[in-house]
């Protein structure tokens, strides 16, 4: 039940968060208005539209934030403190990647872009004649199913990864600064096709419901271990989720040629 | 989201956008389906998983489950809106734009190397429309990145205010519109992405090395974040329309070249941003004479008293404080050497991985912010 108080409560922080959002989109409605009425010297085409978009997009960050208060951060906290009050670390491991591999295995966004990438690549061109329609649909689903699959392991184990690295405290920027090297090796080794679409990989897995959860949960976790600064040791597991996919990729560039 | 990806589908993304705008009363319910879809399947996986591990290996009843069902409920209503809406009025137009600054006709004027052959780089800086767009667009469209808010809220959080959210924010989106300029211009002139991306990484260790530590995770993390739902698209357009303009660019490769700009030069902005922050800070601490009413840095015990005033150096160099990392953690109270987080009062039940550590009741000593 909702009592009115409740419903005041929501109403008024919906208000001031759409008043927020209103705010955060000012500079990208003066660059678009500005740009057409000064540069191309053109009438704002279906103004209609125009502002029904821009209410929708206005509401739509409000309540997204309005959610994250109320859903995502305080979950991903609640979870970090149950598994380190459990202690088992794990099952910590085991919760790291399957929130990882999960997210990402079903992102759409991967879904689209995987099979993108096997219809340019798994092409009759690259593979020569004599295939048929049929053995080339399979191999295509199998590319696509396989490139899901890489990249969302990848991001399983940089979760692994990211969460051992807030147990013991190391230091992340090694990991990112050494992934990088690795990165600029592989790239000069891997397929040219390979190269865009590992870059692309990086940038899919760090979807707009994954970001928010990874960050409370790095920060509950390292907030509930003794000796861990949430600050220092929390963040860092989306930078993780970021490079890990382009290693992966570029690597299985590598070995699938 | 079916937006935040680089270069492959942004392409196919901003012609459905341009077929949409023809109708866009009739696509927009179907739009609103298509995206809830996506979403509902993009939250999926996660409900799934926090259910089984909740269920069967934490065992304990979630607190809040109403408020928390409400708060998912929201975040994909919210989603779906912001997306759909971004798809009706911004994503056209924008895209828009930034083909029709790459094309011919609008170049004409500017430069003419349809008819006479002149090279791009000879008249690289004729194109100051397009640098300004993608330093407009880079700076807006971050400011306005969902994935951003979040982790500057976060940050602000964890860091009991010693980051703001809006500077973050801005410190991020200035990085944005200064790499996809850069970006541009690199497009225009021909050089090689990797010399860029590669000068960019060592000068990000060079700063790391010199950065206050506890702000190098959030840098590298706000890397990771701007390659995300409102940039990517218009972006890519915008990479994607300049290369293919402009004579021996390559579309694919100069495409995702923007996308690497946009997840570079944030780093490097943020610990710019951190720097300057602590280098007025450092300033401010060495005038003992000037007056400071509100909290005098003796009562605070943070990192200007206790530690920069015996060796200010050593935990400043992130590659070598590893031996003074013990000390550290437990003198960590404000930006520079990792700001105070208010512990929960129930913090003696879950640290099960160590003993409870000794809660620092200070406030930063002082807040230029």
């Amino acid at each position: 039940m909702l009592s009115w108080q409740t419903v005041k409560m929501i109403l008024q922080g919906s208000l001031r968060a759409i008043w927020a959002s209103f705010r955060d989109l000012i500079p990208i409605i003066i660059t678009v208005v500005f740009f057409q009425l000064f540069v191309f010297q053109r009438e704002l085409p279906n103004v209609a539209a125009l502002l029904l978009g821009l209410a929708l997009v206005m509401a739509g960050l409000a309540l997204f934030i309005r959610g994250l208060e109320m859903g995502l951060f305080p979950l991903g906290e609640q979870m970090a403190k149950d598994f380190a009050r459990k202690g088992s670390v794990p099952w910590l491991f085991a919760f790291a990647f399957s929130m990882g591999f999960g997210t990402v295995f079903a992102e759409p966004a991967l879904i689209a872009v995987a099979q993108k990438a096997a219809d340019l690549i798994v092409a009759p061109e690259s593979l020569g004649d004599g295939w048929t329609e049929q053995e080339l649909r399979q191999r295509r689903q199998t590319f696509a199913i396989t490139l899901r699959a890489v990249v969302a392991l990848s991001v399983g184990c940089s979760l692994i990864l990211g969460v051992v690295r807030i147990i013991r405290g190391w230091q992340l920027h090694y990991f990112i600064i050494g992934g990088y090297i690795l990165v600029t090796i592989l790239t000069c080794f891997a397929p040219a096709g390979v190269i865009g679409l590992a870059y692309d990989a990086g940038g899919v897995t760090t979807s707009t419901i994954t970001v928010p959860l990874t960050a409370a949960l790095g920060v509950g976790l390292a907030s509930c271990i003794q000796g861990r600064n949430p600050m220092l040791d929390g963040f860092g597991l989306i930078a993780f989720a970021a490079l890990s996919p382009i290693i992966f990729v570029l690597l299985m560039g590598i070995l699938w040629y | 989201m079916v937006l935040n990806s680089g270069g492959i589908q942004g392409l196919e993304r901003g012609t459905v956008a341009i077929v949409a705008t023809d109708s866009a009363e009739d696509s927009l319910t179907w739009y609103l389906v298509e995206c809830f879809g996506s979403t509902i399947w993009n939250v999926l996986p996660i409900a799934a998983v926090v259910i089984v591990f909740q269920v069967l290996v934490l065992r304990r009843p979630l607190q809040n489950l109403p408020s928390l069902s409400w708060g998912f409920l929201f975040v994909v209503l919210g989603l779906t809106f912001f997306l759909v809406g971004l798809e009706v009025a911004l994503f056209p137009l924008g895209q828009a734009m930034a083909r029709q600054l790459t094309s011919p006709e609008f170049l004409g004027d500017q430069v003419d190397f349809g008819g006479r052959e002149i090279p791009a780089q000879v008249v690289w800086y004729r194109f100051y429309w397009t640098y300004l767009f993608a330093f407009l667009i880079g700076f807006s469209t971050t400011v306005a990145e969902p994935s951003l808010i979040a982790v500057a809220m976060k940050a602000e959080e964890v860091s009991g205010g010693a980051v703001r959210a809006r500077g973050l924010r801005f410190a991020v989106a200035l990085g944005v519109a200064v790499g996809i300029t850069l970006g541009a211009f690199r497009i225009v002139m021909g050089h090689p992405l990797a010399l860029y991306i590669i000068l960019g990484y060592v000068f990000v260790m060079i700063q790391t090395y010199w950065a206050p530590r506890s702000i190098v995770p959030l840098a590298y993390d706000s890397g990771g974040v701007t390659t995300s739902t409102v940039t990517v698209p218009l972006v890519t357009a915008l990479g994607l329309g300049l290369a293919s303009q402009i004579p021996g660019r390559n579309p694919l490769v100069d495409g995702f070249g923007l996308i690497a700009f946009a997840s570079l030069f944030p780093i490097i902005s943020v610990l710019g941003y951190a720097q300057l922050e602590h280098w007025l800070q450092q300033r401010w601490a060495k005038k003992p004479t000037q007056p400071n009413t509100k909290s005098p840095p003796l009562a605070a015990g943070g990192y200007s008293t206790r530690v920069a005033a015996t060796d200010p150096n050593t935990l400043n160099h992130g590659l070598t404080a590893i031996s003074t990392r013990i000390e550290s953690n437990q003198a960590s109270t404000n930006l520079e050497d990792g700001p105070h987080f208010p512990r929960e009062p129930q913090g003696k039940t879950c640290n099960q991985f160590g003993s409870k550590r000794a809660n620092l009741q200070t406030r930063r000593p002082c807040d230029l912010n």
